[in-house]
């Protein structure tokens, strides 16, 4: 843990911008979208920003801001109108190894019809791997996520809180370097939430990966990011770009973890 | 699910079937009760006992031509449900997914429905005369819009959040029909199926009287011209029996496996 919060500094107050370097970086991305009878409506709007390697980046803002535009601009489900996104430092027409970025929805998505295991192995099907290795992928997927013995229980079986733990298996068993994810967790219960929160921080330590979250959540983005990026919308920009400094684990019960969620929200 | 109650369901699914199976058998004796109390002083040939019935459905399951009809007939509505069943799929699927193209097609599928089997197969002999074809026709344009019309309806609610999911993870589109709209229309196109299997059966026997040689139609309305009416009751009961049977030993036993990820969610 210690490690980590180390490598995280030193992108943290790396002062030139590289953005080959960089997991992620947008330049003046902007973004509109068609309207019936109306002039388009400005959903983002220079949208400058890097996200080094290995940190864990919230993106909040109220709703209506453009926040899952962004996200599903970074996923490349959609494209800007304007400037440009690299991810791994080529831009998102040209990036070839998707499976390297996963994405977790809001909701799980699960699908009603397959097995929990089954479901996990949705993440591998567009991969040339064979069945087997595929089920094995993701019985041990399940296993990293506290599902070992689930595999073949079907959603409706399972609570919320494990139906969005095979979700996370889903996303991370193509074992991917940047994780993107959409107000994630949003609809647990607060305790199932915080518990989620506490294993995908065990997981993205262990694993080095690059997090980036969308949340309206003040709490969220301090307890989880390193930096939080607070969105101004109508149209979506960036107020500001605060970092968090703060040791881990963080509980909004923390004085520091408190007083910082009480400033931010004051910005927001 | 526990064991527990896995078990405390399947023991009170047995008393239901064991009440159920009482219930069907005295329901059947008053029927046979009936009907041999109506056959009572009237002619063998307006209506015979089931005395006389079943000394022919002996008679006809023991003859030479009996399982040849059966299976011919059988061999017609499968082909032509079969064609029915791809086409339909096939069709609803792109009528479904392709909004603008279903609502250009709708008025074909409207008027469609409105024409009867018997026109269709009126049409069929002109075209095919006395063949396979006659048979597999009518039943094929008998089942196609009650299968088209549930897959595409079932094509329409597919979830889009579900097609996001597997964009998501750059499945090509061939590969999505598959993971996600086949198995989210099975069970419309399960409905859809089962309605034209009993459709497509009780028509080709309609097809079988004015179009083929051979087949359990053409033998019904040989006994119908021969007065027979006996062997009409036997095939009758034969017919049912069989329908029963495909019911209780195909059809619901498929349905349970199919959807068993579902079933608590009907409980």
């Amino acid at each position: 843990m210690t490690d980590l919060s180390a490598i995280h500094h030193v992108h943290r107050i790396s002062p030139e911008r590289q953005p080959a370097s960089a997991a992620i970086s947008l330049r003046k991305v902007s973004k509109r979208f068609a309207r019936r009878n109306d002039t388009p409506l400005q959903v983002l709007e220079g949208i400058d920003l890097d996200i080094p390697h290995g940190q864990v980046v919230a993106i909040l803002g109220a709703s209506g801001c453009g926040k899952s535009t962004l996200l599903n601009l970074i996923a490349g489900l959609a494209h800007p109108d304007e400037g440009n996104i690299l991810v791994e430092g080529a831009s998102t027409a040209a990036y070839a190894d998707w499976r390297a970025v996963g994405y977790l929805f809001q909701d799980d998505r699960l699908l009603p019809w397959r097995t929990a295991r089954d479901n996990v192995c949705f993440g591998l099907e567009a991969t040339r791997l064979p069945r087997a290795e595929r089920q094995a992928r993701a019985l041990a997927a399940l296993e990293s996520v506290g599902l070992a013995g689930f595999g073949s229980a079907y959603p409706h079986e399972l609570s919320g809180g494990m139906r969005s733990r095979v979700a996370l298996a889903r996303s991370l068993v193509n074992e991917p370097r940047i994780l993107l994810l959409d107000e994630p967790f949003s609809k647990l219960d607060p305790g199932t939430r915080a518990q989620m929160h506490a294993e995908l921080l065990e997981i993205q330590a262990s694993r080095g990966m690059t997090v980036v979250f969308v949340t309206h959540d003040v709490e969220e983005a301090v307890v989880l990011a390193d930096q939080v990026v607070i969105l101004r919308p109508r149209p979506g920009r960036i107020r500001e770009i605060a970092p968090v400094t703060l040791t881990r684990p963080r509980a909004p019960s923390q004085p520091e973890v408190a007083e910082l969620i009480r400033q931010l929200r004051v910005r927001v | 699910m526990t064991q527990t109650s896995i078990s405390a369901e399947r023991a009170s699914a047995w008393r239901v079937l064991g009440g159920n199976a009482g219930r069907r058998l005295l329901l059947v004796a008053l029927l046979l009760a009936a009907w041999a109390f109506a056959a009572r002083g009237v002619p063998a040939y307006i209506l015979p006992g089931p005395a006389r019935v079943a000394d022919a459905l002996g008679r006809l399951v023991s003859s030479d031509t009996f399982w040849r009809d059966l299976g011919v007939t059988f061999w017609r509505v499968i082909a032509g449900f079969s064609l029915a069943a791809v086409a339909g799929t096939a069709l609803g699927l792109l009528f479904g997914s392709r909004r603008k193209l279903g609502e250009f097609f709708e008025p074909v599928l409207a008027v469609t429905n409105t024409i009867s089997s018997a026109i269709w197969a009126i049409f069929a002999i002109i075209w095919f005369g006395i063949s396979n074809a006659t048979t597999i026709f009518v039943v094929f344009m008998t089942a196609l819009p009650l299968i088209l019309t549930n897959v595409w309806q079932g094509a329409r609610s597919v979830r889009a959040d579900l097609v996001e999911l597997a964009r998501s993870f750059r499945m090509p589109p061939l590969r999505i029909l598959r993971t996600i709209y086949l198995p989210s229309i099975l069970p419309d196109f399960f409905s859809g199926a089962r309605l034209a299997f009993g459709f497509g059966w009780r028509v080709s026997l309609v097809a079988e009287t004015i179009g083929a040689s051979n087949g359990v139609g053409y033998r019904l309305r040989q006994a119908a011209d021969l007065v027979q009416t006996d062997q009409v009751f036997a095939w009758t009961i034969t017919l049912v029996g069989l329908m029963v049977l495909i019911e209780f030993c195909v059809l619901k036993p498929l349905e349970t496996h199919l959807f068993r990820w579902r079933r608590a969610a009907a409980d």
